[in-house]
């Protein structure tokens, strides 16, 4: 119970009740989709297939007002923060990504395999777990499965790639304590398979304001 | 239990003090390199950096690695693309969707027109900033029809002025209108220097297409967005009233609903009825007397550059309240001008301002002439004056999250909006929204608190807009204001309306 009012004090400056907040630098639309879309080049690269392309496109593209380009015609963006429109099409892009990239996974050769994980999922357990013959089954394994200490890392390595180190998380102010925060992260990863973890950490550090503001 | 009460209470009042006001805290070693990294290239500082600058123990050598890094910022390409992005923004145009397929640097919409060559090669050539508007010459593609869907090829566009491939039609209106023993590919076009009729990114295919001109507006819109981009001069429509305007009318003014099935000439014989209501009008006069000088320097340019140029005039009044009247020969003789203004010095200072350190930090009137003097200094110089306002105090600041103080700023930023009306050179009734308190412009003839009622009575904020009577229509030149920024306004006076520092202005 301590630990859950602690969690609740700590959780209360988490980013998704702080897209209003202004006085903070907002990335550009285009920042976001080059930033998003850093997480998974390889595969796209690959050109997943025209179908996946098409999806992938129409989810994450589609709407560029919510990621704050200009709207032709107010000749401007539509809000001056991200909005849940915002938060909608980040969690769908996310979403088809990770389905097409699941696809992908499973249809294309298998020596890509690894390089798209790399930016996904620490090297060090990919190392450690990774075989080509494997792969399929080691992905949709329970996450749990992993040993602890994979599971700490799997989780530290995600938040530095995607918040940065525990410096650059703190001077941001809504995370002060970053052991807590993984330790939360961690928790929820409970139940889920290993692309799950991994497209959950995302989810949630995606809307982050760590992630969406410098 | 008392005690306990008390305590409580002391803790909500420190905790609201905190986030009341926390102060800015300043940036150093990884948190400030992370801070340039996103700024200048969209992303985050590379892991192998984010370790080697926390390995390093000295402030001085830090510095020397930010410097360094921010010397490879500049020269790579997603630092060019940003900026390039961030002139299209400046600019207004479309913005091209970003396929997939770009992602990985190949050319896209951002460098296969005339006017993103220029854009990307203000950074990649750390190009003086003046040559936005005074460039002569243009790197021409044959991508440009596919994929920006302009009206005109850049080859149909400068084809008018000097000797490139044509098509039997006249305009290269996709490829098949180039013959096939034409050799396609980029092309660098190089006008004289002297030559009037060309201006930077004014004379490419996206500005003219981006604001079209009709007989009707007479590249006013032209000539509006260029103050608005140069001089930060920016201007509403301010259309009269009359009934005998049909909605159709209006769509014809906006040429992307021209489809009413009403001809030109049918709206002219409407609006010449209104000329009289128009010309005599303070509010329309004090923006006309603006444009009309400057649009007729397009005046042969409709949907390319003329062969011809026109003449025309830069006619504003300066910040001393002074008429500026320089006649111009051509759209580059304008552009010439324009760049020999105190205003546009200001002006580009401001954007670039806005753009790295943020419009929400204020920049005072000492700053901004230390700015200038900066900014001449390096002889205009792109990449030089970014590297400058990177690597400044006012960059390395970072507020944390204070409510009173965003939200006074938020609603500061709407009032910008409503000030573009209601301005002085207007003659709508109200104070300077912008200058707060809110009376202090008029030495407090209504004090804040008749503003505030004043606010919420012409908003209809009791009822969330549902009967307001500001702002006006969009017909007649205004907005419709979103629940989002009416609940805003509405917290903003419950809070007792902060101002941008976060002090509470009214009280009851």
């Amino acid at each position: 119970m301590k630990s859950a009012v602690w969690l609740l004090v700590l959780c209360s400056g988490f980013a998704h009740a702080e897209f209003e907040t202004t006085g903070t630098r907002y990335i550009s639309g285009y920042d976001f989709q080059n930033k998003y879309f850093s997480y998974f080049r390889e595969a796209i690269e690959q050109k997943i297939d025209y179908q996946g392309y098409n999806e992938l496109e129409k989810a994450c593209f589609d709407n560029t007002a919510a990621f704050g380009f200009n709207v032709a015609a107010i000749g401007r963006p539509e809000s001056t923060t991200p909005t849940l429109a915002s938060v909608d099409v980040i969690l769908r892009c996310l979403r088809v990504t990770f389905n097409e990239l699941d696809r992908y996974l499973y249809n294309k050769d298998l020596m890509g395999r690894k390089r798209n994980l790399e930016r996904l999922i620490d090297s060090v357990i990919l190392e450690k777990y990774y075989t080509q013959q494997n792969i399929s089954t080691w992905l949709t394994s329970s996450f749990v499965a992993l040993a602890v200490e994979d599971q700490k890392l799997f989780v530290a390595t995600s938040v530095e790639n995607i918040l940065g180190s525990d410096e650059v998380i703190k001077s941001f102010g809504h995370i002060s304590d970053v052991d807590a925060y993984r330790e939360h992260l961690l928790k929820k990863l409970t139940g889920k398979t290993i692309i799950g973890a991994t497209q959950y950490i995302f989810e949630q550090l995606f809307l982050r304001d760590e992630f969406l503001t410098y | 239990m008392k005690n306990l009460i008390k305590k409580i209470i002391f803790t909500q009042f420190i905790a609201v003090w905190v986030m009341n006001f926390a102060v800015a805290q300043s940036l150093t070693g990884v948190n400030l390199l992370n801070k340039i990294s996103v700024s200048l290239t969209g992303v985050m500082l590379s892991r192998q950096d984010q370790q080697t600058i926390q390995a390093m123990t000295s402030a001085e050598e830090q510095k020397k690695f930010i410097a360094v890094k921010v010397e490879q910022y500049l020269k790579s390409t997603e630092y060019s693309n940003k900026m390039t992005f961030r002139m299209e923004e400046l600019f207004q145009f479309q913005p091209a969707k970003i396929a997939t397929y770009d992602l990985a640097y190949k050319p896209t919409i951002r460098t296969a027109t005339a006017s993103n060559y220029l854009f990307d090669s203000m950074t990649t050539q750390n190009r003086s900033w003046d040559d936005l508007l005074t460039a002569k010459s243009y790197v021409i593609n044959e991508r440009a029809l596919n994929i920006s869907k302009e009206p005109v090829t850049d080859y149909g566009f400068y084809g008018n002025l000097m000797s490139l491939p044509t098509a039997t039609s006249g305009y290269v209106r996709s490829m098949e209108d180039i013959p096939e023993d034409v050799e396609f590919t980029r092309k660098l076009i190089q006008f004289p220097a002297d030559d009037v009729r060309i201006a930077g990114a004014l004379t490419t295919p996206r500005f003219f297409a981006r604001y079209a001109t009709t007989g009707i507006n007479k590249n006013r819109r032209r000539a509006a967005a260029i103050f608005k981009i140069f001089l930060c001069d920016s201007m509403s429509a301010a259309i009269p009233k009359s009934a005998t305007i049909e909605d159709s009318v209006y769509s014809m003014l906006y040429p992307s609903k021209a489809s009413a099935g009403i001809t030109e000439e049918e709206v002219k014989a409407v609006l010449n009825k209104n000329d009289s209501i128009h010309g005599t009008r303070a509010d329309c006069r004090s923006c006309h007397y603006k444009l009309d000088p400057m649009g007729e320097v397009f005046k042969f340019s409709t949907t390319i550059v003329a062969s011809k140029p026109a003449k025309g005039a830069l006619a504003y009044k300066n910040k001393d309240g002074q008429l500026i009247d320089i006649p111009v020969n051509g759209i580059g003789e304008l552009a010439q001008a324009i760049t020999q203004q105190p205003a546009y010095l200001d002006c580009q200072v401001k954007t670039f301002w806005n753009w790295f350190v943020g419009q929400d930090k204020i920049l005072t009137p000492e700053r901004l002439n230390e700015l200038k003097t900066v900014f001449n200094q390096m002889g205009r110089k792109t990449n030089d004056f970014v590297k400058y306002l990177v690597l400044q105090d006012e960059f390395a600041q970072r507020e944390l999250p204070n409510e009173l103080r965003d939200l006074g700023r938020n609603t500061k930023q709407y009032m910008r909006r409503c000030q573009s009306c209601h301005n002085e050179a207007g003659d709508y009734f109200g104070t300077d929204l912008t200058v707060w308190p809110l009376g202090s412009k008029d030495n407090n003839k209504y004090d804040t608190n008749y503003w505030k009622n004043k606010i919420v009575e012409m908003l209809d904020l009791d009822h969330m807009g549902l009967a307001r009577k500001m702002p006006p229509s969009p017909l007649v030149g205004g907005f419709i204001p979103t629940r989002q920024e009416l609940e805003l306004i509405k917290l903003w006076i419950e809070k007792g309306m902060p101002d941008e520092t976060g002090k509470v202005q009214v009280t009851k």
